[in-house]
């Protein structure tokens, strides 16, 4: 029983003491820490090839969701060069659907040689799908210490798949 | 001496405090286990609290406690919105004002104290400490039920092991935000004790065994713990509803309780919580005061007058708070701030949402009641005001009625199976995510399981006595609630960000309640509890890895992931509702409604974990840094 509850003041004590040293009260120490802000766009980038994707498609959603899934595959890009923490953006533009919509990915030391850009999907309304395909452009911009830069562009056709 | 010593010393010494302890436990809790419920209650809601706002509306009672803890009713500054015209805020003489005054002054002392808090240590680290303590203290009421103290050693080092890595993941919590924390801890802890009640009411109805697995049945089966931490009334009135059934229950049995020693002392306090209730939602409290009256007082064993008297005079008291805040926002002691604007209609108060604007179903409302007025008008007279509400709540439950009887699609949408119920997504174009009741709770299904009950049921020869026993007239509470709940919003589902049909909440805890009194259901779960209990975790460990997996491969946004998780509900609940109709219990279809039974509780708190953990992380804003980081590592689409 006495050493039951020895365990337990201690893991209290420990817990309370752990928060006292998180506070003002005690100087110097910084539990709770923000991330370190990084610093993007620097450094340099050379794309060497592109594979761009063919087949993107307007889904119907699965499970009887009510809504178009846009679903792009991923380009494939290979670096000549790759220094710092550059950026890479994914450009999907429907003009028709007046539609443009970009994911951007940042670049650092643990990235290969080789690396799949990748769009993130998003919905259309079923009013908002009226034809069965679209006519829309894939584009590659970087975004490094040298300043912005368009890649590659590349015009895909939108097929619609119920 | 050290402070352990001081304590046992000074509770030798003083019996009143060891008293207090004893009555603080049997009015909170009711007993040990009843606490342990609490605990692990308020830990997995801690788990699952997102420190952001999931809806707009809430937005409203941020602002209105901001202002109020600045001493101010009418709201001054828009400091969490982008401005003061949000959902639920009504304008009076040109001030705006919030709504659900109720718990915005309950909040008020926890404003205070977190202000205090981050003053001297990291709020986050404070919270997270918070939280570990409330761990702390279930692992030990559940070293007490076991023996050994292994589960004691075991579990103060996971503790201690768990506050290390969320102290090392930490990061600071943005201490200028107190109101929201405020306000979420109040809901979280008013949400606690729907379990907690719930737990005490079946245990006396029943055996603590089964008033525990219920209270599992709740917490981990509907979407309870989804609410829990929203600052919107839904889980308020799950506890409300809840605490009502208890005290009816109560005050038709023998007191024998330590601080109430009078039946009669419960029955006013049933009353009282409805009264209460319309601080923070009036049209519903209303709702709950016709019902109560409507089943409390023909089957009451007393109604002399001076018992009715003594009950209207704690019914008119514990509605001060409401009336006292009416006067000083409108002038008039029953408007509530919520019947101002939009032509005091019961339809346009109570239907808002993310989107703003209530949809059709409000319209057809309050056309519905005035139709109902129109005829009766001349003979009303002056008694209009003071029966306008109750006529708003008949006109109200009329056009549920129609709504049932003319649209039955609609029905279908917000009962059984969402999908692409178009009229709920025309608003805001937004995607699938509105679930259907079954679809959130696929275990309410087992209701089903009152056909063969009705069925063989025989009418008493004589119904000459009207007085009902406890167990009936709790029972006859939770039909009446539950047909009254459909009925009121039945006009206005389908409707946008309800998610949950969040407007229904006090469907799950009555449709927990009137499953788990059908026999076969309870049968069943006494005799296979532990094959219940096994299902579920397997259920959650098994079952939701492979719906992580699912969502990952197949799944390409939120609308899916939800559609996907309504058919897995609407699967596992399919076979129960079978089972449920054939109203056997005995042998090997006993076990088979056990694992039935855990199986679609498991189906919904997979839901409910990926939803809080990945479709509606809100920023992966997580108040416990192990969940923001799971919430990180976990990217499905």
């Amino acid at each position: 029983m006495e050493r039951t509850r020895a365990v337990i003041t201690s893991v209290i004590a420990i817990i309370l003491g752990v928060t006292l040293l998180s506070g003002p009260l005690v100087p110097g120490v910084t539990l709770a820490t923000e991330p370190e802000p990084v610093a993007l766009e620097t450094g340099n980038v050379t794309v060497s090839t592109v594979e761009m994707p063919e087949d993107v498609t307007l889904k119907k959603g699965s499970y009887g969701a009510a809504s178009y899934y846009l679903d792009a595959p991923p380009v494939r890009v290979q670096f000549a060069n790759r220094t710092g923490r550059p950026t890479l953006v994914y450009e999907l533009t429907i003009e028709e659907l007046g539609y443009t919509r970009t994911t951007n990915h940042f670049l650092d030391d643990s990235t290969g040689d080789t690396y799949d850009l990748t769009l993130a999907s998003d919905t259309f309304t079923d009013e908002e799908i009226e034809r069965e395909q679209y006519n829309g452009t894939v584009r590659v911009n970087k975004r490094d210490g040298s300043g912005h830069g368009v890649v590659a562009t590349h015009n895909v056709t939108i097929s619609v798949v119920e | 001496m050290t402070a352990t010593e001081f304590v046992g010393r000074l509770r030798q010494r003083t019996p009143a405090l060891s008293n207090t302890r004893e009555t603080a436990y049997s009015v909170l809790f009711g007993d040990r286990l009843g606490l342990t419920v609490f605990l692990a209650t308020v830990v997995l809601f801690g788990l699952l609290w997102r420190t952001a706002f999931l809806i707009t509306d809430s937005y409203t009672l941020a602002n209105g406690l901001y202002s109020l803890s600045n001493g101010q009713l009418a709201m001054t500054e828009a400091v969490y919105s982008p401005g003061l015209e949000t959902p639920g805020a009504n304008s009076y003489g040109g001030q705006r004002f919030a709504r659900n005054y109720g718990v915005i002054v309950l909040s008020l002392p926890l404003v205070f104290v977190l202000d205090l808090l981050t003053a001297i240590v990291e709020l986050r680290i404070a919270l997270v400490a918070l939280w570990s303590l409330a761990l702390l203290a279930l692992v030990l009421q559940c070293g007490r039920y076991t023996d050994g103290d292994w589960v004691l050693y075991g579990g103060s080092v996971a503790v201690l092991g768990l506050f290390g890595l969320n102290v090392a993941l930490a990061q600071p919590l943005d201490a200028g935000r107190t109101h929201l924390y405020a306000l979420q801890l109040t809901h979280l802890l008013i949400a606690a004790f729907t379990p907690v009640v719930f737990y005490r009411l079946l245990s006396r109805m029943h055996t603590r065994r089964l008033g525990l697995l219920n209270a599992v049945v709740l917490t981990a089966g509907t979407p309870l713990a989804f609410w829990a931490t929203v600052p919107k009334r839904h889980a308020v009135t799950g506890t409300v509803v809840v605490c009502i059934a208890y005290c009816l229950y109560r005050s038709r049995r023998p007191a024998d309780g330590a601080v109430i020693t009078q039946r009669q002392t419960f029955r006013a306090l049933a009353y009282a919580l409805v009264g209460l209730y319309a601080w923070v939602h009036a049209p519903e409290a209303l709702l709950l005061c016709v019902t109560l009256a409507l089943v409390d007082i023909p089957t009451a064993p007393d109604n002399s007058p001076r018992t009715l008297a003594r009950i209207g005079i704690v019914f008119a008291l514990s509605l001060l708070p409401f009336i006292v805040t009416n006067i000083a926002i409108t002038g008039s002691p029953v408007k509530p701030p919520r019947l101002i604007s939009r032509g005091g209609s019961l339809g346009g108060n109570t239907a808002s949402g993310t989107g703003g604007s209530g949809g059709g179903g409000g319209n057809s409302g309050s056309s519905g009641s005035s139709g109902l007025l129109t005829p009766l008008a001349p003979l009303l007279g002056t008694l209009e005001s003071g029966m306008r509400p109750l006529l708003l709540l008949g006109g109200e439950l009329v056009s549920g009625i129609k709504t049932l009887q003319q649209q039955p699609a609609d029905v279908y949408h917000a009962f059984v199976r969402s999908g692409s119920a178009g009229g709920a997504l025309d608003n805001t174009g937004e995607e699938s995510v509105n679930l259907s009741l079954l679809e959130s709770a696929p275990v309410l299904i087992a209701m089903l399981g009152a056909v063969p009950v009705l069925r063989r049921l025989r009418l008493p020869s004589s119904i000459a006595d009207r007085t009902l026993s406890a167990d009936r007239v709790t029972d006859a509470f939770a039909i009446t609630a539950f047909v009254g709940v459909v009925l009121l919003y039945a006009s206005r589902l389908p409707l946008h960000a309800q998610v949950t049909v969040r407007y229904l909440f006090p469907l799950y805890p009555l449709g927990v309640y009137l499953l788990v009194r059908l026999p076969a259901v309870r049968r069943s779960l006494t005799d296979h509890w532990r094959m219940f209990l096994w299902t579920v975790a397997g259920t959650v460990l098994i079952g939701g890895q492979v719906a992580v997996v699912f969502v990952a491969l197949t799944v390409n946004g939120i609308g899916e992931a939800f559609q996907l998780h309504a058919l897995l509900a609407l699967g596992s609940a399919v076979p129960l509702g079978i089972w449920a109709l054939s109203g056997r219990s005995r042998g090997f279809a006993g076990q088979i409604g056990a694992v039935l039974l855990g199986a679609t509780t498991g189906v919904a708190t997979v839901f409910l974990l990926l939803t809080t953990i990945e479709y509606y992380a809100l920023g992966d804003a997580h108040l416990l840094p192990i969940m923001r980081a799971l919430g990180e590592l976990l990217a499905l689409y």
